[in-house]
């Protein structure tokens, strides 16, 4: 396939919302369609295979933890699960670390803050070269459209969690009074 | 048609390149996993609609839907 240069728009889910100034901001237009280069080809494959293995595990339903059967505290069982262990050991986890948030109910945030609070996991991931991620992580960005939103993450808590407040102490205090309102 | 997405890269305004990294026919329409090839940690899910003379692709800010599509998406080799 030669090299062609193609136009489109990388655009917003709701096409109303291309109206705004505010949606604007979140365009990104497809200048060029290129063909990979070799050594390109080569860490293609690589993201690929690291890829494969974390869709694995996110589809295999293990992330899927008896979170909100209202009995067990929500972080204690992530951490008698290994699922933290497992993020880090399977390639292509921590890339995928907003989607495994999401697929256990959580942000990528606070997923991203436990990973850290565990020394063991994090000289593994210093080793690894996968500390400056998730730092980036754990570091809010309020830009950052993978992650659940606020209003998301206390609808999430509410519906059907009775023990949340341990969750509730990594958000801000601005959210806990949202949530406590809610 | 899967090997031939395989080997290309999208680019956007401020030069970053992505490629698909799985596809998921979600609804009958075609979605990707697009990742940056220089920084996988820049990654969006975005369905792709061809055109007859360019490729768009519209980003997924729907985390439940993204979410959905997500179980269905397959690994392109």
């Amino acid at each position: 396939m030669k090299d062609k240069t193609m136009t489109g728009l990388i655009t917003d889910y709701e096409n109303a919302k291309y109206q705004s100034p505010a949606a604007n901001k979140m365009r990104k237009r497809i200048t060029k369609v290129l063909v990979l280069t070799e050594l390109e080809k080569e860490k293609a494959k690589g993201i690929r295979a690291n890829l494969k293995a974390a869709l694995s595990f996110i589809n295999s339903g293990y992330p899927r933890i008896p979170t909100f059967d209202g009995q067990k505290d929500f972080k204690k069982t992530v951490e008698e699960s290994n699922i933290l262990e497992k993020i880090v050991i399977i390639p292509g986890c921590i890339i995928l670390l907003p989607i495994i948030a999401l697929k256990m109910g959580i942000n990528t945030l606070t997923l991203a803050k436990w990973l850290l609070e565990k020394k063991s996991l994090k000289e593994e991931l210093e080793r690894e070269g996968l500390l400056d991620n998730i730092i980036a992580y754990a570091t809010e960005d309020k830009n950052d459209k993978s992650r659940l939103s606020e209003q998301e993450y206390i609808d999430h808590l509410l519906d059907g969690n009775n023990n949340y407040n341990e969750l509730m102490d990594d958000m801000s205090e601005e959210v806990q009074k949202k949530g406590r309102a809610a | 048609m899967n090997a031939e997405l395989s080997e290309i890269k999208y680019i956007d305004e401020k030069n970053n390149e992505y490629i698909i990294g799985a596809l998921s026919d979600y609804n009958n329409e075609r979605y990707g996993l697009m990742i940056n090839i220089h920084n996988p940690i820049d990654f969006f899910i975005a369905k792709i609609i061809n055109n007859q003379d360019s490729i768009e692709l519209e980003k997924v800010e729907d985390s439940k839907k993204a979410n959905e599509i997500m179980n269905d998406l397959v690994v392109i080799e």
